[in-house]
């Protein structure tokens, strides 16, 4: 599991989160917390599906 | 130093007999420097298999729009009278709170909406290359059908690089908006 902390790529009026860095194309999930994003990659126990 | 290393990897051979690229595990064709390179309908019409991923990603903990995927799009992929061709699968949260669905092409809107209730969300979008603009749906809309608005006109050159990123906005920080996996085309005549 690594994180990739957020940059903002939009404005200071429309400010948009994005990845400081690509993520990683062995992601198998991700989560962005607000703050960073969090890769999990194989072998990690990736966190139960949200958003229902 | 004498170190063989024996690949599975299929590699792309051009008529020289030079390796370019190679097919990565997503069956996406990438150059050497592992840019995804023209779906090979592109060229001589047909569909092609830009990127696809079902790895999720989740935002939560933020009100700010946020960006769930970045897809390159290679300079020249999507040709004239082409369609870009986006199907995201979005889950989120069956509440009252509105949460805000983006598309964007090099930065610029391509599609929005905001649902509430919405429990899971799989726009079909596409964008239309004149040749000089990508022309979409207008207006809030669910990415196909009606909409009471114009079409939308991103001028947009699709002969350079460009970048498609997958976007969602929370209405409350407290819920979970995840991205559960997109497939982007190519439609070239």
């Amino acid at each position: 599991m690594i994180t990739i902390p957020i940059i903002n790529v939009g404005t200071a009026d429309e400010p948009i989160n994005a990845p400081a860095d690509p993520l990683p194309a062995n992601a198998i999930a991700v989560l962005c917390d607000g703050t960073n994003y969090i890769i999990y990659q194989p072998g990690d126990t990736v966190p139960a599906p949200q958003g229902s | 130093m004498n170190t063989r290393v024996r690949s599975t990897v299929p590699f792309l051979v051009n008529e020289s007999g030079v390796i370019v690229g190679y097919v990565d595990k997503n069956n996406i064709e990438r150059n050497m420097a592992g840019v995804p390179l023209a779906p090979e309908a592109a060229s001589g019409g047909g569909i092609g298999l830009l990127a696809q991923s079902g790895a999720p990603v989740s935002v939560t903990g933020t009100t700010t729009e946020t960006v769930q995927a970045s897809i390159p799009i290679p300079a020249g992929v999507v040709g004239p009278n082409g369609v870009l061709r986006i199907t995201p699968l979005w889950s989120a949260p069956v509440n009252a709170d509105s949460n805000t669905y983006r598309c964007r092409v090099a930065g610029t809107v391509l599609f929005a909406t905001t649902l509430a209730n919405d429990g899971s969300f799989s726009p079909i979008i596409t964008a239309r290359n004149t040749g000089s603009a990508l022309v979409a749906l207008g207006g809030t809309s669910l990415g196909v059908g009606g909409s009471g608005s114009v079409p939308t006109s991103l001028a947009v050159d699709m002969t350079a690089p460009q970048s498609l990123t997958i976007t969602a906005q929370l209405a409350s920080a407290a819920d979970t908006v995840t991205l559960l996996g997109y497939t982007v085309e190519v439609l070239n005549p």
